[in-house]
């Protein structure tokens, strides 16, 4: 969970995909039936003109925002953003990231600690934990470390997203 | 599966809003009296009995459908922990949950190797052991394994299940000669 969810990008596909769905089987189901009928049918959709223009309207213009913030997430960075407190202090978020990873190494079993912070301000977490690490003290110690956090900047809330990897084998070195 | 929809995200989002603006703008040029943009004279003669139609229905649910398995593959199968305050979420690995009950299982005497799978709902232990045999070392693993996943601040706690395979339990008949030859000279 280091890196960012797929949320947009599943949420965008399953919606497309459905769509897709509807109007492909809509069509063969039409085809299969021997509904013999113009393709194009004028004839059917000429008194209600108006709801048709507005319809198509309303929809041509759903799928132009919901496209472009699809394609624009997908190809842009995920956004580290600074924290500006007040009294013109700027906490940049590799600083905080740091700053929070460094007080979450600190605790009893935790092996390694990555942070980035998300939002304004979200933390995204990673902890690997050594191999009989006491996964329940760690977990109490965490919320400590997130408050501190959320205490030392003045902020009412700091939501976190925290991903616990346990008994890591520690990474030996051949020398 | 991931790499998959985060690679075609762009085409495809950019694919929608073309489509979108098309759309828009065909329905502003007809509103206006100025006739057509998308060129539909050319489908003018289709029926829906067509050949055709079914060919591009068909390509259409298969698109589909390939969309919905890429999105509900996509994702990463996280095991939720209790959050330890409000807007806390904590999450572990299935791999990481299998590793934990795997190195309790492996540090319990008389078992030479263990596998484990994990899931959200379910554990399951697969031992193997050339000193006892299933009826004894099963109830003793499953204790361990169920401890294991107890120490953990889960939500709910998967079901633990233990298969022990040991030479033990196979038939007398099956067994080597020259253990057979052991247990028949008291």
């Amino acid at each position: 969970m280091i890196t960012r969810s797929y949320r947009t990008e599943r949420v965008c596909a399953t919606l497309l995909g459905g769509l897709a769905l509807l109007v492909g089987g809509g069509a063969l189901a039409l085809n299969l039936l021997r509904v013999d009928r113009p393709l194009p049918d004028l004839d059917l959709l000429r008194p209600y003109l108006l709801w048709v223009r507005i319809g198509a309207l309303v929809l041509g213009v759903l799928a132009v925002v919901v496209g472009l913030r699809w394609a624009w997430r997908a190809l842009t960075p995920e956004r580290h953003p600074d924290l500006y407190l007040e009294d013109g202090l700027t906490v940049t978020s590799d600083a905080l990231a740091q700053a929070v990873a460094t007080d979450a190494l600190q605790v009893t079993g935790v092996a390694a600690a990555r942070v980035k912070v998300i939002g304004d301000p979200a933390l995204r977490v990673s902890l690997t934990l050594r191999q009989g690490a006491d996964v329940r003290r760690v977990w109490q110690d965490l919320d400590g470390v997130l408050t501190r956090a959320r205490d030392a900047l003045g902020l009412p809330a700091l939501p976190a997203a925290v991903r616990l990897d346990l008994a890591a084998r520690a990474k030996r070195r051949v020398r | 599966m991931r790499v998959l929809l985060r690679v075609l995200s762009p085409f495809l989002g950019l694919a929608v809003a073309a489509a979108g603006a098309v759309l828009v703008a065909e329905v502003a040029w007809h509103w206006s009296g100025r006739g057509h943009l998308v060129p539909w004279s050319r489908v003018a003669g289709l029926r829906w009995t067509d050949e055709r139609v079914r060919a591009v229905a068909l390509l259409t649910v298969t698109a589909g459908v390939l969309l919905l398995v890429l999105a509900a593959f996509a994702r990463r199968k996280f095991v939720r922990l209790h959050s330890p305050a409000d807007g806390v979420v904590v999450v572990t690995t299935p791999t990481a949950l299998a590793r934990v009950v795997g190195n309790r299982v492996r540090a319990e005497d008389g078992v030479t190797s263990a596998s484990v799978t994990a899931s959200k709902r379910r554990v399951h232990v697969r031992a193997t052991s050339g000193l006892h045999d299933e009826a004894t070392l099963r109830p003793r693993l499953l204790a361990v394994a169920r401890e294991a996943v107890t120490n953990l601040p889960l939500p709910h706690h998967p079901k633990v299940s233990v298969v022990v395979h040991s030479p033990k339990d196979r038939p007398f008949q099956d067994r080597p000669l020259k253990e057979r030859a052991a247990e028949d000279t008291p």
